[in-house]
């Protein structure tokens, strides 16, 4: 009997040892479950309310699932790249290391850049090559753009943002950003920020200007005299903008191509339109593209 | 929590048999070897304890390989950069990985700022707070501040730097005129941060000094304050100089308060209140989306965080090994139990009596001198006293308001959030509008996982450590090992996590990876209070049991396991705590999607890091806050079950 009890506990020992050596052991044969519909999709948080709206819907639609998740453009590619991710959602085009590797895109949206300031900031209008001034840490102070004698505080964003790639592209033209901005890893926190403090700019997708949810406002700056608006933005007249891409490891297959196809649909554009972005087939003749392409020329 | 409890306890667990404490610990090896000389036990049973034992000291070891991989694999990851740039150019002033540039001066300019400040403002509240609650507080009070300090200590960080971005930064934006990010803010919100360290270990330190000193103090006509100043303190100096190291290598450490407050600018900080960034902020900053090089010299900054931390914890086992050895010297027979109190570093670092010898011995003499050299005070000695006795009792006032603030603020905003449909239904919409069902389902998950790991392996090594090691190099060398393990910032477990499981072992972004990272985190932790239960256990009953012809593991898992298990249950409780609030280790591990998690292969968003998200959008706060409140309620919840468990078992071994 006593025998018995001790041998029972060792026996319950060993196999709770057992468990515990094997359960991660276990895991790393069964890898791969690739018969589940389940696709992955990462990358640009500028992009994140449309996949992750186009994921909701297509979802109730076809019960396939759609995982969306925001890390950064470049985060995503490389997800695509090295095969954790089926699609890239991305809020510039690739670089040329990362061209090297077979993707196919797709634009699925085109965007604009606002350039915001506080409410009370009474300067209306930057050139193109002062907001690169700017950025460049040359000018420093808003009475240099006919504003108060206030500093400018400099607000950019992670490396990790397509945002910032697209802004670097089209207004840095080469140059640094100055290296003492604060980087947040956020739009909305960039809002905020922007939204309390007297002296800061900020970039932000025109998308995310207005925000139903939050209690502050930016205001826009014009950029060259041109009002920061979607018409200005489908029309090509506004000089920040860009398209919205999603990155397949070569062209997209099963799950993933019906994905896409659902998000370039008609009942997808009235969405991306709500969200503050244009829709690809309302803007064909725009020249959106033009504009951002010849942007991202080195 | 539960630390000073449990030092209480240990000392009555072996002060209890006065003459019996003497016998060694090895010596129940040898009544175990002389009981199989005697033909008690069969052969059978021989070889089963010895593969028990190996088996056991197999579990300690694992502590000791966790410490030299993560260094090893952090370092082979990093090996790049030093062979592309140089020590030269990884040691140089630009940060920017866009133009091909690593060095890091600028980062760990910014790591220093910060952490000195945090110390400047952060160590008086803490160490006044340690001596009002030991020498002036009454045990009332004393009871709900030091309840309220390890309620701090057991906030996660991602809900400090949440209250330092929405609360203090608008704040110091208005007062300074600039963003408000920047090394002031940052400093305000670590000090917070650190307080519930160097108190706590404090308090450990201001204990063990023996209360007749003060007495001999007091009735030599000092006031309060000329006992602190001129006895207590000075009696209680190594403990305290270890609190503030150990506070030290916190702050060096943390990671999310500090990112989502510094401003993350990578250059030589303009003032306090312009954007910097730290080592940490940097690595978690710039880990999702890195590549190459660059990403070598994030696991670069790893290598630098990890010998800063077991940098810190050498000096520690430095500062307490000389004093202990000075006091040995001076008490050389009176102390039999002096070579225990070199253990566990990071808990309390003089937690025997050893002082109390010496203290009797010479206190009388000590104090004379102290008292007759102190100058002839300009004001009145008692002015002085109550003056003083006013800061500390400020100092324990502020540390207990600044809970109720950061309770009350989480609270007051969190609470209109939190509906049954907040809980149970999943995050829908461009901004995470409805509930957070999956991040907390991925919590739990992951936790429970991490536990699973860390708490056979944590609760045999510290078995091995506390019943069948000698004491001798291999056991401290084990501890040492057990102490840098525990002083490793979570992001450089996060970076080994991401190499080891996400890449090398090829789980990918999963509960399990993440799981095993952060069982590396828990295991420290379970293993020194499980040794500490474990040793608190008198000796009597464990020579009771082998009278009775009890063998080894008889006596341990019968005897031994069943008496401690209250303070072990503590000890995993609070882990868990630990676990379930931990952000950056999770953050590179477990990914980041919204996920339902069913395999362990599965990835998954945890709530930190929902939270984390939520406050970088800064779109959606609403959720923000409620999910910051269902976090910490969780927390404290258990917080509060371990303390239970642990009143409760002390009051059940009082009552026998």
């Amino acid at each position: 009997m006593r025998t018995s009890r001790r041998h029972r506990l060792h026996v319950l020992t060993a196999l709770a040892l057992v468990a515990v050596v094997a359960l991660p052991l276990s895991g790393c044969g069964s890898g791969s479950d690739g018969s589940s519909k389940t696709i992955t999709v990462a990358g640009s948080t500028t992009v994140l309310p449309i996949a992750e709206i186009a994921a909701e819907k297509y979802e109730a639609k076809t019960g396939n699932q759609v995982l969306v998740s925001g890390l950064g453009s470049s985060a995503g590619i490389e997800a695509v790249i090295n095969g954790t991710a089926d699609i890239a959602s991305s809020s510039r085009d690739l670089t040329d290391e990362e061209a090297s590797h077979e993707l196919v895109s797709t634009v699925i949206a085109h965007d604009g850049i606002a350039v915001i300031v506080n409410d009370s900031n009474p300067v209306k209008n930057v050139t193109l090559d002062q907001l690169r001034d700017i950025y460049a840490g040359r000018i420093t102070n808003w009475k240099e753009l006919g504003g108060p004698d206030l500093p400018i505080e400099l607000v950019n964003r992670d490396e990790a943002s397509g945002t910032r790639e697209a802004f670097r592209s089209i207004v840095m033209r080469g140059e640094d950003f100055d290296r003492s901005a604060a980087v947040l890893p956020g739009t909305g926190q960039v809002r905020d920020v922007v939204s309390r403090s007297a002296g800061a700019i900020g970039y932000i997708s025109i998308g995310f200007v207005k925000s139903d949810y939050a209690t502050t406002t930016v205001r826009t700056l014009r950029v060259d005299g041109v009002e920061a608006t979607r018409d200005n933005v489908s029309s090509g007249k506004y000089p920040i903008s860009r398209d919205l891409y999603f990155f397949t490891n070569g062209d997209p297959q099963g799950v993933a191509y019906d994905y896409i196809r659902f998000v370039l649909s008609d009942e997808m554009s009235q969405t991306i339109e709500d969200a503050g972005y244009i829709p690809v087939n309302w803007d064909q003749s725009g020249s959106g593209d033009g504009t951002s392409s010849g942007g991202e020329g080195k | 929590m539960s630390e000073r409890d449990d030092r209480d306890q240990l000392l009555e667990g072996l002060q209890e048999p006065p003459q019996i404490g003497q016998i060694e610990p090895n010596k129940d090896e040898a009544l175990t070897r002389s009981a199989r000389e005697l033909k008690l036990m069969d052969h059978s049973t021989y070889v089963k304890e010895g593969i028990l034992k190996n088996l056991f000291l197999a579990c300690a070891l694992i502590a000791v390989a966790a410490v030299a991989l993560i260094f090893v694999f952090t370092l082979a990851r990093a090996l790049p950069v030093f062979t592309d740039i140089g020590l030269a150019g990884f040691f140089s002033s630009v940060w920017a990985p866009s133009e091909g540039r690593y060095g890091i001066l600028a980062l760990l300019a910014g790591s220093a700022l910060v952490t000195v400040g945090a110390l400047v403002i952060g160590v008086p509240l803490a160490v006044g707070c340690a001596v009002y609650l030991t020498q002036i507080a009454t045990r009332r009070v004393t009871r709900i501040v030091s309840t309220a300090v390890d309620l701090l200590a057991g906030i996660p960080s991602v809900i400090y730097g949440f209250f330092g971005l929405v609360v203090l930064r608008p704040l110091i934006a208005d007062a300074s005129g600039g963003l408000g990010f920047g090394a002031l803010t940052a400093w305000l919100v670590l000090a917070i941060m650190i307080v519930p360290t160097i108190t706590t270990l404090s308090m450990d330190a201001l204990n063990s000094v023996d209360p007749g000193v003060r007495e001999a103090a007091f009735s030599m006509g000092a006031t309060r304050w000329q006992t602190i100043y001129k006895v207590v303190l000075p009696a209680a100096k190594v403990g305290i100089v270890n609190a503030i190291v150990l506070g030290m290598g916190r702050a060096i450490g943390e990671t999310m308060a500090v990112l989502m407050i510094v401003g993350n600018a990578p250059v030589f900080p303009a003032s306090v209140t312009s954007p910097v960034a730290t080592l940490t902020s940097q690595i978690a900053l710039d880990m999702g989306y890195s590549s190459g090089l660059h990403r070598a010299a994030l696991f670069g900054m790893g290598v630098v965080l990890y010998i800063i931390s077991a940098g810190l914890v050498g000096i520690v086992r430095i500062i307490t090994g000389k004093s202990e050895r000075r006091e040995r010297e001076a008490s050389r027979p009176a102390t039999p139990v002096a070579e225990e109190g070199t253990r566990s570093v990071a808990e309390g670092p003089s937690r025997t009596g050893s002082s109390a010898a010496k203290a009797q011995e010479g206190s009388a003499q000590l104090i004379k001198s102290r008292l007759a050299n102190a100058r002839k005070p300009r004001v009145s000695k008692r002015a002085t006293d109550a003056a003083m006795t006013g800061v500390f009792s400020a100092a324990g006032l502020v540390t207990t308001a600044i809970l109720v603030l950061i309770i009350g603020f989480v609270v007051v905003n969190g609470a209109p959030q939190i509906t049954p449909a907040f809980i149970f239904t999943w995050p829908q919409g461009v901004n995470a509008e409805g509930g957070i069902f999956p991040t907390i389902v991925s919590t739990l998950y992951v936790t429970a996982l991490a536990t699973l790991f860390a708490t056979p392996i944590a609760v045999l090594a510290a078995v091995y450590l506390a019943e069948y090691a000698h004491q001798g190099r291999l056991v401290d060398f084990i501890r040492y090992a057990t102490d840098t393990l525990a002083s490793v910032p979570s992001i450089v477990m996060g970076l080994f996590g991401y190499a080891v499981f996400v890449e090398a072992c090829g789980f990918g972004l999963s509960m399990l990876s993440a799981a095993l990272a952060l069982a590396l985190l828990m295991l420290p932790l379970i293993m020194r209070t499980t040794e500490d239960a474990i040793r608190a256990v008198p000796r009597y009953i464990r020579w009771g049991a082998y009278g009775l012809g009890a063998t080894k593991w008889q006596v341990v898992s019968r005897v031994v396991l069943p008496a401690a298990f209250p303070r072990i249950a503590t000890g995993i409780v609070l882990a868990i705590g630990r676990a379930i609030g931990e952000t950056a280790i999770v953050l590179y591990t477990m990914g980041q999607a919204v996920n339902l998690p069913l395999t362990p292969l599965d990835s998954g968003r945890s709530m930190p890091v929902h939270l984390y998200l939520l406050a970088n959008d800064g779109i959606n706060m609403g959720a923000a806050y409620g999910t910051a409140l269902l976090l910490m309620i969780m927390i404290l919840a258990f917080n509060l079950f371990a303390r239970h468990i642990s009143k409760r078992g002390a009051r059940q071994k009082g009552g026998k």
